[in-house]
């Protein structure tokens, strides 16, 4: 109301009808979950649209599988869902921290996972962990279906490769067995606020040694990135404070070579820096 | 373009023919005339406007009522019980939860959310559960003294 657009409301009965009405009306179609960012971003005015396609009751989008190889779930899981769920806590701790961190009680009960993606935030909390288990995205018309690799879904903040006549169906990621997981964000406060910088990391620490590094960041790029060449310095190599520190401020150098010295270069630089060792250091379980 | 949605608020069954565009913070109060649910900053922030959908605590600002259909909406309205107020309410006067009153009837379906999840909950797992509702006046010591003297009753 107030200064929200007007709009058809459509309510499929299931996938194959909302991918039949994006297969007609896909670009003038927004498609609703929880709403909790939709519905800010109506306010504000800056959405105008002709359709809203309300997926929030398909049963078929809202599951979860676990098995040896990992895990498949579907969209529609809620934030608090992940947040609690004793098999992501086992799974993928980080995820479940990752989850727990956004906006409020009441936001985390209506925002789903598959949303958080989709909107593209280069913010949103439970991205980097994601991006941090090779996580793999469902893109489903409806002719066809494609798997896309998370960190290949973005092209810029609030931007994708998802077609209009494209929804989200699934999202599944492997299971790091013996992984170590670290997850980190900062904010003004610990309620409410949005992350100014996130940095997830798994380790595969194989007696003494770091078999296989991922650090994954979120508002530090343009979009959410593993940092490839920090996670270098780690791999086949003994943690010791010397080694996490250069691996943090790598992370940083990274940031700087995209975006260049920008005024909060000064601020932001031994932040990113500080961030990833805590990250690191967490996931060592070392203080 | 006109919905008709049908749902139950506090136990009573309603059909209403709503603006696709409608949120349920607005059909509640200006058609339902439930007008203690609070509008605030109507983008999630300060929990005003909190109402308990299905058993869970959602802003009410955020959800269009057509998303609603089928569902069970409890208001701070339906808090009361036989013409008495819940042991919550009567917590949150005792304790002086309560100061402009703002952020009450959010705050109140909140800790009903909380208490409904664990009736136990720890200090930190109130202030978790309050974290998504603002009040200004308080500095929110009494609100979670008010919610635990109900934990520690087992009445909640």
């Amino acid at each position: 109301m107030g200064n929200i657009n007007n709009f058809a409301y459509v309510r499929p009965e299931n996938v194959a009808q909302a991918l039949d009405f994006l297969a007609e009306n896909g670009s003038e179609t927004r498609i609703i979950a929880g709403g909790t960012d939709l519905l800010v971003e109506m306010r504000q005015g800056t959405e105008n649209f002709k359709y809203l396609l309300d997926i929030g009751n398909l049963s078929e989008l809202r599951f979860f599988h676990t098995g040896q190889n990992g895990v498949e779930m579907g969209p529609l899981m809620t934030h608090s869902w992940l947040a609690e769920s004793e098999e992501i806590q086992d799974i993928a701790p980080f995820l479940a921290q990752a989850a727990g961190h956004v906006g409020s009680v009441q936001i985390r009960n209506r925002g789903t996972v598959g949303g958080n993606i989709v909107t593209a935030s280069p913010c949103a909390d439970t991205v980097p962990p994601l991006i941090a288990l090779d996580c793999k995205i469902k893109l489903q018309g409806v002719q066809e279906s494609r798997w896309v690799s998370l960190k290949e879904f973005f092209t810029a903040p609030y931007e994708t490769v998802l077609a209009p006549e494209e929804m989200l169906t699934a999202i599944a990621f492997p299971r790091l067995s013996g992984y170590r997981f670290g997850f980190v964000r900062l904010a003004r406060r610990q309620a409410m606020a949005k992350a100014r910088m996130s940095i997830a990391v798994a380790l595969d620490l194989q007696g003494g040694t770091v078999k296989d590094a991922r650090i994954a960041t979120g508002s530090v790029l343009p979009t959410p990135q593993r940092i490839e060449s920090a996670e270098k310095l780690l791999t086949n190599e003994v943690p010791n404070p010397e080694l996490l520190k250069e691996a943090s401020k790598q992370v940083a150098r990274e940031m700087i070579e995209y975006s260049g010295r920008r005024w909060s270069t000064p601020y932001k630089e031994p932040v990113v820096a500080t961030l990833t060792e805590r990250a690191l250091k967490k996931a060592l379980g070392v203080n | 373009m006109q919905e008709k949605v049908s749902f139950t608020v506090n136990g009573k069954e309603y059909e209403v023919e709503v603006l696709s565009n409608e949120r349920l913070l607005d059909t509640l109060r200006d058609n339902l005339g439930l007008t203690g649910t609070k509008e605030g900053c109507s983008i999630g922030e300060c929990g005003a406007c909190t109402v308990l959908l299905n058993g869970e605590a959602v802003n009410s600002c955020l959800v269009f009522t057509v998303q609603v259909q089928g569902g069970h909406i409890l208001t701070v309205e339906g808090l009361k019980k036989d013409g008495k107020l819940s042991p919550l309410q009567e917590a949150f006067v005792k304790y002086n939860a309560v100061q402009c009153g703002y952020c009450s009837p959010g705050m109140l379906m909140a800790a009903t959310a909380i208490l409904k999840k664990n009736p136990q909950p720890s200090r930190e797992e109130i202030k978790e559960g309050i974290a998504g509702v603002l009040c200004r006046c308080t500095g929110y010591e009494q609100i979670i003294q008010a919610i635990e003297a109900v934990a520690k009753k087992g009445e909640g």
